[in-house]
């Protein structure tokens, strides 16, 4: 059966909920006849068929929502677990790295702790203290003397030993001032001459003072020999006054 | 982050709602916060997103709130357990349509709208039927239209919407847009006009009754071919 336009306007307006009263009416009519009945409902039923599929196709793609995110929870954990055992294996590879850097820091710092000759002297030497000399007379050599004394307390060394030498008085204190002062003024054969003549004197304090920074000039002065017989006799009496100065020098060697 | 979770925390963020995180590996989207509020120009933007086919601000709204709309429906209808997460789907559905439909213009609570739906559609037996299906069922009541069995009407159900699709995909693709944004998306003819660039929304309105016509042409062939 062909509809006329205003048929179908009539069941348009039903389907889009849009029929006047009149209208209405007139629709109502046409409903006693099955064909128009039936196109109704064939229309209806097209126009619901494709709202269904439209929904179907929504629910369709409102489940995969859901799969995404489980999709998103399987593959993150594995990533996840991934980049676990990947910093896992940077952390090895950063101790390694660390163990290295600390076997290089200790090489280097037990290289620095193995001294060189001049930082083991500098280390054992410790410059004799000035002590203030008494004498009753003051003559012209005390004055001198006590001037020297004062160079050598202020560390002019080259000029104290100017003076202690000018003094030529062969007193074994005077000739351990005069020792000390060519041993700061890098005088070494000096020092050891006026240290020897010290040696052999009978002061005892002073002579073992001698033997001490004579053991330290041998050193200096590369004489093994000389350098290990002097520091072996001061270590072999514990009352010397630089057995543990003499004690420690050997274990730093 | 994506623009959808950009719009979520929007709303947030905007609504100072209370966001929770509910999974730390999706953050943003797992977030959830209590009352979601959507302007007229959000829905605008919403509705937009769902003709031109984007769903990620859906997607957006099933992450944050199908947890508590499921427990809602497990709580409050027992019964409807095993089909509660169906129902919520087809309360988004619903959603999706009303908005598309311009039958939503703002929210105030989009979590509270879809817990509406989804009691409405519980106490309808968990049924969503679209308005032509409403307007048959009329039409049966008033008109004393046939009555087949239900097992025979869902087998023709079926039929019916592959005849249609296929009858559908058979047209134009203009004819198969404007049938759907007329029929199924409820648009007016004047925005119809703007969206395919037709010159007047009279000219949307012959063109959309000639595609319609095919269409039921077409049916109509089909289902006389298979018979």
């Amino acid at each position: 059966m062909k509809f006329t336009d205003e048929e179908y306007s009539l069941i348009q307006d039903y389907l889009n909920d849009n029929l006047t009263e009149g209208n209405r009416l007139r629709f109502e009519e046409n409903m006693k006849n099955e064909e128009f009945k039936l196109e109704v409902v064939t229309q209806l039923s097209v126009l619901g068929a494709l709202q269904d599929e439209a929904n179907a196709s929504l629910k369709e793609k409102i489940l995969t929502f859901e799969t995404e995110v489980e999709k998103a929870k399987e593959t993150v954990k594995p990533i996840t677990k991934t980049k676990v055992i990947g910093i896992g294996k940077y952390l090895k590879y950063a101790a390694v790295l660390v163990l290295l850097i600390a076997a290089v820091m200790v090489f280097q710092w037990s290289s620095n702790t193995t001294l060189s000759s001049d930082e083991i002297y500098a280390q054992a030497y410790q410059t004799y203290p000035a002590t203030e000399i008494k004498r009753g007379k003051e003559d012209e050599a005390y004055t001198v003397l006590k001037s020297a004394m004062d160079l050598y307390r202020n560390g002019k060394y080259t000029a104290a030993l100017t003076e202690f030498e000018a003094l030529n008085m062969n007193d074994p204190n005077v000739n351990l001032y005069i020792g000390v002062c060519a041993m700061e003024t890098s005088q070494f054969d000096k020092a050891k001459t006026y240290f020897d003549q010290v040696k052999e004197s009978n002061a005892t304090d002073v002579k073992q003072v001698a033997e001490w920074y004579s053991v330290l000039v041998h050193y200096k002065l590369q004489e093994t020999e000389e350098f290990s017989q002097g520091l072996d006799e001061i270590l072999n009496n514990k009352a010397h006054l630089f057995y543990a100065k003499a004690k420690d020098l050997k274990s730093t060697l | 982050m994506d623009i959808s979770d950009k719009f979520f925390l929007h709303w947030a963020l905007k609504t100072k709602a209370c966001v929770k995180p509910r999974n730390k590996l999706f953050g943003a989207l797992q977030r959830q916060c209590f009352l979601m509020e959507m302007t007229i120009e959000e829905v605008k933007a919403f509705r937009d997103e769902l003709i031109a086919g984007n769903t990620s601000r859906l997607k957006t709204i099933y992450l944050a709130f199908k947890d508590d709309c499921v427990n809602f429906l497990n709580v409050k209808f027992p019964s409807a357990n095993q089909n509660s997460e169906d129902i919520f789907n087809d309360a988004l559905i619903v959603l999706h349509n009303n908005i598309v439909a311009g039958k939503v213009t703002h929210f105030t609570s989009v979590k509270s709208y879809l817990i509406s739906v989804c009691v409405n559609l519980c106490k309808r037996n968990n049924h969503l039927k679209n308005n032509f299906e409403k307007k048959i069922e009329e039409i049966r009541l008033h008109f004393s239209l046939f009555s087949d069995s239900s097992i025979e009407e869902e087998e023709e159900k079926d039929f019916m919407r592959a005849t249609s699709k296929e009858a559908l995909t058979s047209l134009s693709e203009k004819c198969q847009t404007i049938i759907t944004y007329y029929y199924l998306y409820q648009m007016k003819m004047k925005e119809i006009a703007e969206k395919l660039e037709l010159s007047s929304a009279d000219v949307a309105k012959t063109l959309k009754s000639r595609c319609f016509k095919s269409l039921i042409k077409k049916v109509n062939e089909l289902l006389k071919s298979r018979s």
